[in-house]
């Protein structure tokens, strides 16, 4: 390890420790104002500005804590030959708890406001749901920065650039991955009486898996334009995984209407089209992954 | 029918150039090289020809027809 990945390291070891010590200082103040912000309150003490300062202190470690833990695993994955699963798995447990950072800063200022009008235990429960993954990836950050040598700083660029495929399939696995946990997550509604307080983080951690993907591969895309894109192995293979995908989301198009017809069976209702994409997303990456050796690989 | 190669063989008789090697030669990724060499992916014309142009040798020595156990070439 060179003396610049050396002092990476250790920078986001540090962000790390304080991003723990932070968000066992989130989980105080939540409890603390779990407690007091309740309807029957006459004026807000000045604690709670106190409070708000700390909160916004150790969101902004966290967030840049996560940027630091991005840089470390794009380090990582493009030296990626094997563990492709975990590695994708990995960066999307990662991204998604990043932009959860916003979703935190956006619950807490909308119960700033409503506690007095109802009821908003539900929204502390997404807070604590949403910290326990926090706390997850900003201690499996803290293992991996401990225990994985870090590639020279300089070559991440250069490895997309000259990938020899391992990228371009571990993005598809992403896609795979964020594909069929769409797919699950889109159903929760289905199957359980879903609360509306719990819509927005449904609605958000929806559009994460569905974004991911399509930055990701966007991405590589552009990087990738220095040199040649895609070589014609992958231009077929992702010819090959957009007809499936095609192909499959014509038939359940079609099926759709027929049950909606015959049978007045509406799927999804108003999320068709999330459905669709998810559909599609997992089709055309695991079509796509099949054909560069899915079973084979992992 | 189906197309066989000697990409494998011929690598080695060029000093034993390794796939990635013969891969950025061709402007393509080591991946691909791998399933043409596997026969899992049938190359264009022109890839074949930068392949075999790579090796050293003519293309019909590098790519083969092969139908019944009989080689076309």
């Amino acid at each position: 390890m060179n003396e610049q990945s050396r002092k990476f390291r250790s920078f986001a070891l540090v962000l790390g420790i304080l991003s723990l010590v932070g968000i066992l200082y989130n989980v105080g103040a939540y409890r603390y104002l779990q407690h007091i912000l309740v309807p029957s309150l006459q004026v807000i003490p000045p604690a709670v500005d106190r409070i708000t300062i700390g909160l916004a202190l150790a969101f902004f470690t966290l967030a840049i804590y996560h940027l630091t833990l991005l840089v470390f695993t794009l380090r990582l994955v493009s030296h990626l030959q094997t563990r492709f699963f975990l590695g994708a798995f990995w960066l999307v447990l990662l991204v998604t708890s990043g932009v959860l950072i916003l979703s935190d800063i956006t619950i807490l200022h909308d119960q700033g406001k409503e506690y007095i009008y109802w009821d908003i235990s539900g929204q502390w429960n997404m807070l604590y749901g949403i910290t326990g993954l926090h706390l997850f990836v900003a201690v499996t950050g803290l293992f991996l920065l401990w225990k994985q040598p870090l590639p020279p700083t300089a070559s991440l660029f250069s490895k997309i650039e000259q990938d020899e495929g391992a990228l371009f399939y571990l993005l598809h696995i992403i896609g795979l991955i964020c594909g069929l946990a769409g797919l699950t997550i889109i159903n929760i509604p289905e199957l359980i009486d879903l609360a509306d307080r719990y819509r927005n983080a449904w609605l958000l951690a929806l559009s994460i898996l569905a974004a991911l993907p399509f930055v990701s591969f966007g991405l590589y895309w552009l990087i990738r334009k220095r040199g040649p894109a895609l070589d014609e192995k992958q231009l077929a293979d992702v010819g090959g995984g957009a007809t499936a995908a095609l192909l499959v989301s014509f038939t359940g198009l079609l099926l759709h209407l027929i049950m909606q017809n015959v049978q007045q069976i509406i799927l999804h209702d108003n999320n068709y089209l999330i459905f669709l994409i998810f559909l599609q997303l997992t089709v055309y990456a695991g079509t796509v992954a099949l054909r560069n050796g899915l079973l084979d690989r992992n | 029918m189906r197309l066989t190669n000697k990409i494998r063989e011929f690598r080695f008789q060029n000093g034993e150039m390794s796939q990635q090697t013969l891969a950025d030669a061709v402007g393509v990724t080591r991946m691909t090289i791998y399933s043409i060499e596997k026969g899992k992916f049938i190359p264009s014309a022109l890839l074949a020809f930068k392949i075999a142009r790579t090796l050293h040798h003519p293309v019909e020595e590098v790519f083969s027809l092969e139908e019944d156990g009989k080689h076309y070439e």
